[in-house]
């Protein structure tokens, strides 16, 4: 394994009586896929959005390649969200009048890079999920799958160090489902750090280590592959 | 002499014909339909009655079969693949029904009205002024920093419709905008999205099955087998809102009579017309 990119100590949060995240202590390193295992309601989402930056926790510490996401403001934490987090989540969030290939481009036009590089990193970053053939079809002409497949595109073609995936087979079927999660292992082979929760436990098979979440408790991480 | 308005939605004898394997299916069936600049209408109509084709056709998503519908200006009929990509960047909006789908959920709500105008008309330096002007005309003017997952489902549908309107469509097409909110929720919204549109005088077609967006749009269309059928405006009286049903006449004089009419008078394939002095009677034959 390489560096690590996530070091969680302590992470706590709580909404009105909920205790949704309690005390999680968590490391992901460099090019290794954690499952985030546990129902709905166990605190996963929480605890991603913890780790992401997008939301505060009440107690504990966490850095992502060095930074402290929910120390962030403003701009800073606009840059973070953009370059060192990919996130894929249970819905695609594609335009839907837009092709496959200007929904990917749009994320590298937003930290800067001019059209037609953007364009042309999406074609290479949809061709490696596997979508070149419909990169010119438009959100709303592409199955769940394949807008899922275009949102691991659109989240990787910034390089990130970490990509948090909340649910993001939960709407798709078995077959499928499998098929993203496949994805998910070769973008961990390459190098990405992979925080990926779920309740599904088919999953694991893709994993590196298990970790078990219940009533935002984790539990010992379980080696898996 | 007056002349009109050229309308902005402009569909005559509109024919959609779907072939799947071994079946073909007429969706569309000869569907009048014209939308004054700043028209507000919802579309209702059972599932099958051809709501979802016209809504792709007007998103510029497939060309008709046959029949005129022209947009702004645009012959959906006859756009060559440049005009429809910048057809579909800037003279229509289009709002999913699930609002989580439009959205983008690890950007702010700021970048998130940003983003089509990356891809459309709107200059580089309005980008910023645009977005917080949209933000706050739908209600989200605090919320600017927030990301979706931190807002609320009638927030995060403010938010869809803000994206939706950021490149100043002439038209914005909405597939049952309110279905996932709570009654309260969703008449909040539907008067800020009506006062939004007013005031950009942007025309907008809603699907809906929520009788009460029907009281925040100029007209009600109900659409039955693929051909406009009744039409319902509300007008308000002394003893509260009145709707006025009006069954729609195509230009070749073609009727859809209510099929509850047509059962009650038990009204067959042929029926005898009486012209009055002012009216027509129609009687079972």
């Amino acid at each position: 394994m390489g560096s690590l990119v996530v070091v969680a100590r302590g992470l706590s949060k709580r909404f009105g009586g909920v205790q949704a995240v309690r005390e999680a202590d968590l490391e992901v390193a460099e090019g290794e896929l954690v499952l985030l295992l546990g129902r709905s309601g166990a605190g996963k989402s929480t605890l991603l959005s913890l780790i992401g930056g997008l939301d505060r926790p009440d107690a504990g510490t966490v850095t992502v390649a060095g930074q402290e996401g929910p120390a962030l403001r403003g701009a800073d934490l606009d840059r973070f969200l953009q370059k060192t987090v990919g996130w894929v989540f249970q819905t695609s969030g594609l335009l839907p009048l837009l092709t496959a290939a200007e929904n990917v481009s749009l994320a590298l036009r937003l930290m800067g890079k001019p059209e037609g590089p953007a364009m042309q990193a999406a074609l290479t970053a949809l061709d490696s999920v596997g979508l070149a053939a419909r990169a010119q079809h438009r959100g709303n002409e592409l199955s769940g799958g394949e807008q899922q497949r275009v949102a691991v595109a659109r989240a990787l073609i910034k390089a990130p160090h970490l990509l948090l995936a909340d649910e993001p087979t939960a709407q798709l079927d078995t077959e499928t489902a499998r098929s993203i999660m496949a994805l998910l292992r070769e973008a961990a082979d390459s190098g990405t750090a992979i925080l990926f929760a779920t309740h599904d436990e088919s999953a694991t098979e893709v994993a590196d280590r298990v970790v078990r979440m219940e009533d935002g408790v984790l539990s010992a991480s379980v080696g898996s592959r | 002499m007056t002349v009109a308005a050229a309308p902005i939605v402009d569909c005559e004898g509109l024919v959609h014909i779907y072939r799947t394997a071994d079946l073909e299916v007429v969706a569309l069936q000869g569907l009048d339909l014209e939308l004054q600049p700043g028209e507000t209408i919802a579309i209702a109509g059972r599932s099958g009655s051809g709501k979802t084709t016209l809504m792709n056709i007007l998103a510029g998503a497939e060309p008709p079969t046959a029949g005129r519908a022209r947009v702004g200006g645009h012959d959906l009929a006859r756009m060559a693949e440049p005009e429809r990509e910048r057809y579909r960047r800037q003279v229509v909006g289009y709002v999913w029904q699930h609002s989580q789908v439009n959205i983008w959920p690890e950007l702010s709500a700021l970048e998130n009205v940003q983003v089509p105008m990356l891809s459309g008309g709107v200059p580089g330096r309005e980008h910023s002024r645009r977005g917080r002007w949209l933000l706050e005309a739908m209600g989200l003017a605090g919320l600017a920093g927030r990301r979706p997952p931190q807002l609320s489902g009638g927030e995060s549908q403010r938010l869809a419709l803000a994206v939706a309107l950021a490149n100043q469509p002439a038209l914005l097409l909405a597939d049952e905008p309110t279905a996932e909110l709570d009654s309260t929720t969703a008449r909040g919204l539907l008067a800020d999205l009506a006062n939004l549109l007013q005031e950009t005088r942007t025309s907008a077609i809603m699907v809906t099955h929520d009788r009460q967006l029907e009281r925040f749009v100029d007209r009600v269309v109900q659409i039955r087998d693929g051909r406009t059928s009744l039409e319902t405006r509300w007008r308000e009286t002394e003893a509260g809102p009145a709707a006025d049903e009006l069954v729609i006449m195509d230009r070749a004089g073609r009727l859809q009579l209510p099929r509850a009419l047509v059962e009650k008078l038990g009204l067959g394939e042929r029926v005898r017309v009486h012209v009055e002095d002012d009216h027509l009677r129609i009687y079972p034959s």
